[in-house]
């Protein structure tokens, strides 16, 4: 036997206690759909795929102590020597899968932007992308995949000083550049001009996806637009990449280090020379990580409060209506009616908060609104928030009305 | 009257020890949330230099053109020319300009390690604004930034470092291939976010300042810059020379400007250097310039990283759901206790006794409430920093202040949220209670 309109009648007349159950569903709401809101906003930006497959990879940053800051044509020859030396040494090491040099990495805010364009020194910018100068083995050390095309050749790997800022004639694009300067036709063979520049440079590669330095100062779009030259930079300063073979990155490193110090042991190489690109991850998103860690503990807080405090209220008011449920068994509801009263009384007043939660949630969402101008809260996510709270409303409800369902029937009339 | 109320509480307190410390816990967890995230954004948004940010100034340069991102984006630089004129511009206002060094310091000492040190090329009006403390010597003077002497003022840090911490005045510093002499040494003074350099990290570069040469010698000497050098067109050939001549954006500026007067002056002086600007070809860029408060730059660069503030308004929503639950145990406790009210009602007790008895309660409860939350918060503090070991969340603290506001609002919230169940139980009938036995 379901509840009558009267029964559900009779639960609204309890003002106090039936206020109580709706508001503080409807304030547990709006806190958990938005604590939701901002977990999934932040999980979004630390999910992105850098292209980077990164598990086995460090960077090695050194520098050469005895050279002069400005640097002349004859030093970027023998910097470029001394690379390649360098380079071949950490290769030969047991735990070194494959070593590059590049200039920079995703996520770490080293930031080098360009304009590329389909047209020479076109009045338009064109398309604002990351700049990744490296080597022939830069791409497969990264791991990055390549969707179409080749690799440098080492042949076509130029040696630049700094400031030097000739375009090379090939170079590798990410894919979303592609898509975005020849949107679906092939980007293969196709020419494009650096930085409003005259010179053309073909494409000869697209990696699947690569990501910028930049973790949260570009727009979304423009932070999957890279570039990646053939061009190894000549300065007192380098970064090298290296691959360690499954498992093996402590060792590696180690090898590398010890590689490099046996050509030169005057070189710098400080504390924080080797940087994993696992913990560059984990730098970069620290403050999503954290933020969204916060937001799960106060939901969980939330729920269990809200759980906690409309057991509190069904178990009173069950206990200020023994004598009417004990008469209403006396008179013959079965003990499961009594339950399903109870129980279908707690759902009727978690529906009435969950709509005013509705409300609530979609008002602090506007609040919020305010620091994340892009987004707002789906409609989706507040009707499964509402879905938990109806479940955890029955379920906290799940004891008093099974106590009320054993009343028994003889006591309360004796009473009377 | 208080002090009886005190005890029947106390008594309470002893004879439902569930029921009191699951009441405390709720206050406390929701007031642990709220005090967390308050101190992340406290530390967040805290100001480098109190009572005189508000007098301080950075140039933004707008464009109508293309490229309107990029300049936007290097808002607080510009580029060598435009500095030059800003620093030239006298009136009120003292102007600085700088810029990122880094480099390797090598030692003279036997036993002492090569290391990269990082600094800033700063002008002399550097010293006065930021208040730049000295131990041993002082900053330089006008005339010797003139000649272009390579002087340098190192940090206290760098001192102890290289020189073991004796007055290192007179004694020569070399930095890569320059060799600078020393004329000062600097105590701690570093601002927090480092706002003439707001590109580096965001404002916590992470990375002590150790030390500061005179901009002009370091532009004489072609000391290339280690910061954001932002250019809409390729500098003009290569080198330091070419950054020089080009109208890459690459020199951060920050006036201290006490009257608006001062500011009006200083936005001309801008706004005509950027509109008659040809080096890199920035003119035709449709470009306007004006000098905007610290304030609104730090806004533009979001020193305060996104979600800091929206974690705050959920926190705030979680304590106001935690009073919300825990009115309603208390309404549960009191109507529990109708007989003994009802009792105490036909004893001759009024409401008000009634309501003044139960509020006392509500208001133990929410200051043991609060004080359960503040260790909690500390804890929470403590975590925050374990997650977050870069940027400004290092500086969350708990001060005496907040806590004595937290240990308050809570002790309020707790006794306006116990405030319906007060009265509503003082509502209890003598006679029917009495009648019942």
């Amino acid at each position: 036997m379901l509840p009558s309109r009267a029964d559900l009648l009779a639960t609204l007349r309890q003002k106090a206690s039936a206020a109580f159950v709706v508001l503080q569903v409807a304030v547990a709401l709006a806190v958990v759909a938005n604590a939701a809101f901002i977990i999934v906003r932040h999980a979004q930006t630390m999910g992105r795929d850098s292209g980077v497959r990164g598990g086995q990879v460090f960077s090695l940053t050194q520098q050469w102590l005895d050279l002069p800051s400005a640097i002349d044509k004859a030093q970027v020859e023998a910097i470029n020597a001394r690379e390649i030396a360098d380079l071949q040494a950490i290769r030969s090491a047991p735990s070194v899968e494959n070593a590059g040099v590049i200039n920079t990495l995703p996520l770490t805010n080293n930031l080098w932007t360009t304009y590329v364009g389909t047209e020479p020194s076109t009045r338009s910018h064109g398309v604002l992308v990351s700049i990744y100068s490296g080597d022939e083995r830069a791409r497969a050390t990264l791991g990055l995949h390549l969707a179409s095309g080749r690799d440098f050749t080492p042949g076509e790997v130029l040696a630049q000083g700094d400031g030097e800022a000739s375009a090379p004639p090939v170079l590798i694009v990410s894919a979303h550049l592609a898509r975005r300067l020849f949107g679906e036709s092939s980007a293969l063979g196709r020419l494009v001009y650096l930085n409003k520049g005259e010179q053309p440079s073909r494409v000869i590669g697209v990696v699947e996806n690569l990501q910028s330095p930049a973790v949260y100062s570009l727009s979304d779009g423009s932070v999957w637009d890279s570039v990646l030259l053939p061009i190894r930079k000549a300065s007192a300063f380098t970064r090298y990449i290296v691959r360690a073979k499954e498992g093996k990155v402590e060792s590696a490193a180690a090898e590398a280090k010890e590689a490099l110090y046996r050509l030169d042991p005057s070189r710098l190489l400080t504390e924080g020379s080797i940087y994993k690109f696992s913990d560059i991850e984990a730098d970069a998103y620290q403050f999503d990580r954290a933020l969204t860690y916060t937001m799960i503990a106060v939901s969980v807080i939330m729920v269990l409060i809200a759980g906690g405090g409309i057991f509190a209220i069904t178990t009173l008011w069950v206990g200020r209506r023994i004598r009417s449920l004990g008469v209403r068994r006396a008179l013959g509801a079965r003990r499961s009616d009594i339950v399903v009263l109870v129980l279908v009384e707690n759902f009727f007043l978690v529906a009435l908060g969950c709509l005013a939660g509705i409300g609530l949630a979609i008002g602090l969402n506007m609040m919020l609104m305010k620091w994340y101008e892009a987004d707002r809260i789906s409609v989706a996510m507040v009707f499964a928030a509402a879905a938990g709270m109806v479940a955890i409303g029955q379920l906290a409800a799940l004891r008093p009305a099974l106590k009320s369902g054993a009343i028994d029937p003889g006591v309360v009339i004796r009473v009377i | 009257m208080l002090d009886y109320y005190l005890r029947c509480a106390l008594q309470k307190t002893r004879r439902h020890p569930w029921l009191a410390s699951s009441l405390v816990l709720i206050i406390g967890l929701g007031v642990a949330a709220c005090m967390t995230t308050l101190s992340v954004l406290r530390a967040a948004t805290r100001d480098p230099m109190p009572g005189v940010s508000r007098m301080l100034y950075a140039p933004s340069i707008a464009s109508t053109g293309e490229a309107a991102a990029t300049f936007a984006a290097a808002q607080g630089l510009v580029d060598h020319a435009t500095a030059v004129r800003l620093l030239s511009a006298g009136g009120s206002a003292s102007v600085f300009a700088d810029y990122a060094l880094s480099g390797i310091a090598l030692p003279q000492d036997p036993g002492v390690h090569p290391s990269v040190i990082y600094g800033h090329a700063v002008s002399a009006a550097f010293f006065p604004v930021l208040r730049v403390p000295f131990v041993f010597g002082r900053s330089w003077s006008a005339s010797e930034e003139g000649n272009h002497d390579l002087l340098v003022v190192i940090s206290r840090k760098l001192n102890d470092r290289i020189f073991s911490g004796r007055d290192s005045v007179g004694r020569t510093l070399r930095y890569n291939d320059a060799t600078f002499r020393v004329v000062g040494v600097m105590d701690d003074w570093e601002p927090s976010p480092r706002f003439y350099d707001i590109n580096a990290g965001n404002g916590y570069p992470g990375t002590d300042e150790d030390f500061l040469v005179p901009l002009e010698s370091a532009v004489a000497n072609r000391l290339g810059s280690a910061g954001t050098v932002s250019c809409v067109e390729a500098p003009d050939g290569k080198g330091f020379d070419a950054l020089l001549h080009s109208g890459c954006l690459w020199i951060s500026v920050i006036a201290m400007a006490p009257t608006q007067a001062g500011v009006q002056a200083l936005d001309g002086v801008l706004d005509g250097a950027v509109r008659t600007s040809v080096a890199g070809g920035l003119a035709g860029e449709g470009l306007s310039g004006r000098m905007i408060p610290l304030r609104s730059l730090m806004e533009a660069k979001h020193i305060v990283p996104d979600g800091t503030q929206a974690s705050v308004v959920v926190s705030v929503a979680l304590f106001l759901g935690c009073l919300v639950t825990a009115a309603s145990l208390m309404m549960s406790h009191y109507l529990g206790r109708h007989a003994e009210l009802g009792l105490r009602r036909a004893l001759g007790a009024r409401r008000t006794d009634i309501v003044a008895q139960l509020l006392v309660e509500s208001a133990l409860t929410g200051l043991l409430g609060g004080l359960v939350g503040i260790g909690l918060t500390f804890l929470g503090v403590a975590t925050v920093h374990r997650l977050l070991p870069s940027g400004p969340a290092q500086l969350a603290t708990l001060q005496a202040g907040p806590i004595a506001i937290a240990l308050l609002g809570a002790l309020v919230a707790t006794m306006l949220s116990g405030a319906y169940p007060a009265l509503s139980a003082s509502r209890a009938m003598p006679l029917a209670i009495i009648r019942q036995g």
